[in-house]
């Protein structure tokens, strides 16, 4: 895949003052009293150089594969809030996002001290840049960039084109962020579609990097930008048909000499993390960790266990700070049972089919079975089309599953479907 | 409850909706299975029964295997656990309901009545409106 123009990394020698190109805010960056716990103790020194690992385990950030190895440095700020995307830089420090229910705030520790800038909204993935200023978008739409420790916020707004932006990585002097595009009918919705990746230069343009499209039914995501020590950029693509029941599929890609390409396909969901002495680092969920374990890539050994904890990757255990949590139901629970209902009647269908007589020959086939169309049941088939109806007594997975024993044949075509006929 | 995500009970149950695929082009909506009784029969059955099938406007989706936004987390319809409804009227990051159906016609809060009286969770509490959801926190 070649990128809209070329050279585009070639930015080392444009050095611009970002605040007076793009829209300065008035100070919201604010320097804290170092924090209880590891408050002057050698932990916080890590962090503050921006050396080595630093995750996010059990709601505390850790430093990995130190002295001072999972080490903690700091708890969570406050009950109902959590701790995520952690960043760190060497020379420049480490910063981290605080998410509450209402307002976020993006944390930076230098050696200068702690700077927490309160974010508008939903705060994610603090970037560093090599010369120590740092961005984060906000509520998946504005750019924020700023000094630690300095007073001033600018602004930069989502390429034009897009529906949203996240993920920011400094390439050299310029901005690279993850796009959202609208593909259907400008409908935006809570999950991602189309994402490419964009360039800012330092007066805030925005040029296309990638050239990813969807079509139909499929989805295409980009997730965990990160520079390569040699200034590449390297990143995840997930791409998939959003109707389909697989997982879709994971691939390693990088841009680099102006052209994105990919580098292999990943053999499960797993995500960049950052670098480790010049080596890769991935998170990968781990039942080892019960949370995300980060890996190092080893050019002889494989992927080597490093530590637990998530870098970029949101953390999987706990909920959305700003989302009210009821615990009537949850994802991924172990009960089997349905959500209570009413008796109203509930069938297995098998179909569409074209004609009576079709769904006639299948239903031959099913011990009590009936053929139906549209006028018959509304809500289990569409018009002018038939299907064989088989009523359920007792538990409507168990059916669903001996009808699909019965006719393996047509176990793609059948569904749970409500057969009541509808009172007008 | 709803098991692993983007598997196949996560789309096993379906509706034929109006105005599902665009705007009065009917179509089919899935669903996990567990929610089949709960969605066909007490949501949206009764519903299109009482009239309110012109409260329906494009689209209605529901089973999706997909990333949320911007993260690593997954859409609650990887699990087949939520249905977005009036979509184009109502997209993420408004914070109010349309109540407009597919002719223009106002219906109120029909619609996510409808889906609260069945103890689904309303994603207007998170800027989208389109969104319903029988578990929380995510």
């Amino acid at each position: 895949m070649l990128l809209s123009r070329k050279n585009v990394y070639l930015l080392s020698a444009v050095v611009v003052c970002a605040a007076t190109l793009w829209t300065v805010m008035p100070s919201r960056g604010q320097a804290d009293a170092p924090q209880s716990g590891c408050a002057g103790d050698p932990q916080k020194e890590d962090l503050a150089s921006g050396e080595g690992t630093v995750a996010v385990s059990n709601e505390e950030i850790v430093v990995i594969g130190s002295k001072r190895d999972g080490c903690m440095y700091q708890r969570t700020a406050a009950r109902g809030s959590l701790l995520r995307h952690v960043s760190v830089s060497p020379g420049q420090g480490t910063a981290y996002i605080e998410d509450r229910a209402s307002s976020d705030s993006v944390v930076a520790i230098t050696a200068a001290g702690t700077t927490r800038f309160a974010a508008e909204g939903e705060a994610t993935h603090p970037a560093w840049s090599s010369d120590g200023r740092l961005a984060w978008v906000e509520d998946f739409k504005t750019m924020k960039l700023a000094v630690p420790g300095e007073t001033r916020v600018a602004e930069l707004e989502a390429p034009r084109s897009a529906t949203g932006m996240f993920s920011p990585v400094f390439v050299g002097r310029r901005l690279v962020a993850v796009a959202q595009e609208p593909v259907t009918r400008n409908v935006l919705t809570e999950d991602d579609v189309l994402n490419n990746l964009y360039s800012a230069d330092a007066s805030g343009n925005w040029e296309r990097l990638t050239d990813f499209e969807v079509t139909g039914d499929g989805w295409s995501a980009i997730r965990t930008p990160v520079t390569t020590p040699a200034g590449d950029l390297l990143f995840v693509r997930i791409h998939g048909n959003y109707t389909e029941t697989r997982v879709p599929k994971f691939e390693l890609w990088m841009v680099s000499g102006g052209e994105a390409r990919m580098i292999r396909r990943l053999p499960t969901e797993m995500y960049l993390a950052g670098f480790r002495q010049g080596r890769l680092l991935w998170n990968v969920y781990s039942r080892t960790c019960g949370d995300w374990e980060i890996l190092v890539e080893d050019p002889d050994q494989g992927l080597r266990h490093v530590g637990c904890g998530a870098v970029m990757v949101d953390p999987v255990n706990l909920g959305d700070a700003d989302m009210e949590v009821e615990q009537h139901a949850a994802p991924a629970g172990e009960s089997t049972s349905a959500a209570p209902g009413s008796d109203a009647p509930l069938a297995v269908v098998i179909g569409d089919f074209t004609s009576r007589e079709r769904a006639a020959v299948v239903a031959e086939l099913v011990r009590d079975s009936s053929v139906l169309n549209h006028r018959a049941a509304p809500a289990a088939v569409r018009p002018g089309a038939f299907v064989v109806a088989v009523r359920i007594d007792g538990d409507p997975s168990a059916a669903l599953a001996e009808v699909r024993r019965t006719v393996p044949a047509f176990k793609d075509r059948t569904f749970l479907a409500p057969v009541a006929k509808l009172g007008r | 409850m709803f098991g692993k995500r983007c598997n196949r009970k996560a789309n096993d149950a379906r509706t034929y909706m109006p105005s599902a695929w665009g705007r009065g082009d009917a179509g089919y909506v899935y669903y996990h299975s567990l929610l089949a009784p709960k969605v066909a029969n007490d949501v949206l059955a009764p519903l299109l029964d009482d009239g309110n099938d012109l409260a329906f406007d494009y689209g209605i989706w529901g089973y999706a295997c997909r990333l949320k936004t911007g993260g690593t987390s997954w859409s609650v319809h990887s699990w087949g656990a939520a249905i977005d409804t009036n979509t184009l009227r109502n997209p993420f990051g408004q914070t109010w309901w349309n109540g407009k159906g597919s002719t223009g016609q106002r219906f109120g809060r029909a619609i996510p009545n409808a889906y609260m009286a069945q103890d689904f969770y309303w994603g207007i509490n998170f800027s989208d409106p389109m969104h319903f959801q029988y578990v929380s926190g995510y």
